[in-house]
Order: structure tokens, then C-alpha cells, then sequence
């Protein structure tokens, strides 16, 4: 019974983190970084999904990427491109649209 | 550093399987995020070993994870082409499984094996061709649907949608064109193991021992069933499936005619006999004719069928 509550609720806030992903990252992030900051967000995301993801949408042109050897640790950051932007602008009407409908779904009582 | 060998260990695992030219790009960056994780984790106050573990842990097996790089599947024959692999499947299994088995039982059956012998034959090739079968159609879309085909191999459509009632009631005849073939082989092998003809008191083959002869016999039979099969399968005798029939039949019956005229269909034993009698010439022309005449019927009863399913 709780599992499938889970595994729905998991459905449902699939498609937002790549929303989520690519507001945060116009200002340029690292992986572990952008995990850390969806989390406080309320978008916790596990790690094994992030970075894979991350570079799927490096591949799709959506975020560009750049090492950053100023510190210590070497890290790739990502920033989000102008398609990247025009993804999230869709998205986003998308995504205000279907809480319009939802809201506009009769309720009970 | 001796606490980095576990990540260093897990990023390798991760980074064999990623396409080559992004493999030192997904280390570097996988082993850094790592570390930052780590680091997070025994700021919080955790000891460095169950740190590392813990996050390694929490991502999980590195191949599943390479697999995500990579954007590889990870299931052997996926959605996209399963239904198909499942059709495919079905209908070789119950087309070469049984057709395999029958000619490797009939084949040691008329070169006079042992009753176990056969059984233990069939029983062994019936696992053999259906592992074959089962292996080779799986590895085959396995690699289908790796290789990425766009679309699905046969769009789906409304017409492929099985008759829930099939016109001309051809299920009950392709049951019983099945039950006619396994009685005719069972009659086969009666006749080779036992015997039909008794003559002076001694039971012994109305035909011939040649295995070519007998087995040509059982494919004139299976060959000659199959047009009703189709008919079953598509619902109803089509224009087609009765030109298809016609060439069969024609085909199997100037065979089968052919046998007769050159003497091989009988035995040695029951034709010596026909001879004796004086009645082989008789026999032999009464047996062409009736040849010649249930093949032109075949013929013609496939044209009837269709037309009449046509009407109906």
C-alpha cells in the first residue's frame, strides 16, 4: 500500500526535477552542489539519477559545461544554455497549466 | 590515501562500461562528486570509512549506474520489441519443435531403433529444439532491440485483431487435418514396427522400408494440411490460400503419383504378392486414378471453400 503511494508520488515529480534542475543551474553549479541545493529546494533527488541526468542534458544541448581547476578539486561545472532557458520557460507554462486543471477539477463534498 | 581505494575501485567498475571517449570525463567528474559527498558526510560527524561506504552504498551497483551513463537498457528484450519476440517465439516453438521432433522420431523409428531408443530420441530432441529455438529468437532481439530499430518492427492494426467466430468453421477441420496427420504417422510406424499385411499367417509392412520414401510421405501429408491451416489462421479460405492449396496439392500428388508408377510406395513382400495374384498392373492404375482424382478434388474443393466463405 505504501509503496505504491511512494511509487506514484515518484511518477509525479519525475518530470520536475529536470525543471528544477535547469532553474538552478543558471547560476553554474557542480553535481554535488546542485544535489545539495534541490534538496533544500524540495526536490530531493538520489545522486545515481542526478548525475546521469546532468549529462543527458549536456547531450541534449540544454547545459554547457566547463572544468573548474581553481580549487583543490577539480570540478565540471554546468550552466544552463539559452535552450536550456527555453526548456524551463516550457516547462514551467506546462507545468502552471496542469495545476490549473488540477485545480479546477471538482472536489469532493 | 588509503580511505580513496574504495571510490577509486567504484568509479572504475562505473567508467568500463561507458562509451570510451566519455570515460575520463565521467570519472573525474563521478570521483569528485564522491568526494564531495563524503566530505558533506564526515562534516556532519560521520567516521571517514562509514562515510565513503555509506555513500557508495547509496549509489548503488556501478554497472546499473554505467548503464544510466551510457543510456543502455536494462532488460535483455525490451517493451519496444517484446511483443513481437513473444510472437515470434510462440509460433517457432509450436511450428519446429513438433515438425523436429516428429522426423527424428520417424527417422529412428524406420531405421528399426529400439522402442526406448525413439522415446529416449524424442523426448531429448523435443528439449534440444525448443532450447535452440527459445536461445537463438531471444539473442536475435536482444540484439534487435540494442541495435536500436526506430519503430516497431510490424505496426500493430486493427486488422491483425484474431475472428471471434471463424467463418466456415475451420478450427474443428484444421483439428481434425492435425488428427488425420498423427494418425497416418501412427499408422506408419504401426506398419513399420508391426506390420498391417498378413500374409500365409505372418503380419509383416504394407510399405516400403526406404526412410526417404516414408519420410517424403509424411511431408506430402503435413505439406497438404497446410493451406487449411492458414485458412484457420486467417479466419476463413481466401482466393489465395486456395491458389496456394492448388499448388500444393498438384505438387504432392504428381509426387505421390510418381512413387506409385515407379513402385516405391509398397513393400517388397505385398508387391511380390500383387504380382503373384496377377492384379499389380490393376492395383497400380486403380491407385493412380484414385490419385488423380482426390488431387483435381482438392483443387477444386479450395476454390469452393473460398468462394463459399467469400458469401458468407
Amino acid at each position: 500500500m505504501d509503496e505504491n503511494v511512494e511509487g506514484h508520488r515518484q511518477e509525479l515529480r519525475r518530470g520536475t526535477i529536470v525543471l528544477a534542475s535547469l532553474s538552478l543551474l543558471t547560476t553554474p553549479g557542480h553535481g554535488y552542489g546542485l544535489l545539495d541545493a534541490l534538496a533544500a529546494h524540495g526536490f530531493p533527488v538520489d545522486a545515481n539519477t542526478l548525475y546521469p541526468l546532468l549529462r543527458r542534458l549536456e547531450k541534449q544541448g540544454y547545459l554547457v559545461s566547463e572544468w573548474n581547476t581553481d580549487e583543490a578539486r577539480p570540478r565540471k561545472m554546468y550552466r544552463t544554455s539559452e535552450a536550456g532557458t527555453a526548456l524551463v520557460d516550457t516547462l514551467t507554462t506546462d507545468f502552471d497549466a496542469i495545476a490549473g486543471a488540477i485545480a479546477a477539477l471538482p472536489k469532493e463534498g | 590515501m588509503s580511505d580513496t581505494t574504495l571510490t577509486q575501485r567504484y568509479v572504475a567498475a562505473v567508467v568500463r562500461s561507458v562509451p570510451e571517449d566519455a570515460r575520463t570525463d565521467v570519472a573525474a567528474e563521478l570521483e569528485a562528486s564522491i568526494h564531495d559527498q563524503v566530505d558533506a558526510r564526515i562534516d556532519a560527524g560521520e567516521p571517514t570509512t562509514d562515510a565513503e561506504r555509506a555513500v557508495l552504498v547509496e549509489l548503488g551497483d556501478p554497472a546499473a549506474l554505467a548503464a544510466s551513463y551510457a543510456g543502455r537498457p536494462l532488460t535483455l528484450v525490451g517493451p519496444r520489441v517484446y511483443l513481437q519476440w513473444r510472437r515470434t517465439l510462440v509460433m517457432l516453438l509450436w511450428i519446429v519443435v513438433p515438425l523436429g521432433t516428429i522426423g527424428a522420431v520417424l527417422i529412428d523409428a524406420l531405421t528399426g531403433e529400439a522402442a526406448g531408443t525413439i522415446i529416449a530420441t524424442g523426448i531429448t530432441t523435443l528439449m534440444q529444439i525448443g532450447l535452440h529455438v527459445a536461445f537463438w529468437t531471444t539473442l536475435a532481439f536482444a540484439v534487435v532491440d540494442r541495435a536500436g530499430a526506430a519503430t516497431p518492427m510490424q505496426p500493430w492494426t486493427p486488422e491483425r485483431l484474431p475472428r471471434l467466430v471463424p467463418r466456415g468453421g475451420t478450427a474443428g477441420e484444421t483439428i481434425a487435418s492435425a488428427v488425420t496427420i498423427a494418425i497416418a504417422i501412427g499408422a506408419l510406424l504401426w506398419d513399420r514396427l508391426v506390420g498391417f499385411v498378413v500374409l500365409d499367417g505372418e503380419a509383416g509392412p504394407a510399405l516400403t522400408s526406404s526412410p526417404l520414401v516414408l519420410v517424403l510421405l509424411v511431408a506430402v501429408l503435413v505439406a497438404q494440411s497446410a493451406p487449411q491451416l492458414a485458412a484457420s489462421r486467417s479466419g476463413a479460405w481466401t482466393r489465395r490460400i486456395a491458389v496456394a492449396n492448388a499448388i500444393v496439392s498438384l505438387a504432392t500428388g504428381t509426387l505421390l503419383v510418381g512413387l506409385v508408377a515407379a513402385g516405391l510406395v509398397l513393400s517388397e513382400r505385398l508387391a511380390d504378392r500383387l504380382e503373384t495374384w496377377g492384379v499389380a498392373p490393376v492395383a497400380g492404375a486403380i491407385a493412380i486414378v484414385v490419385l488423380v482424382v482426390g488431387t483435381a478434388w482438392n483443387v477444386v474443393d479450395g476454390f469452393l471453400r473460398a468462394r463459399k466463405a467469400q458469401r458468407a
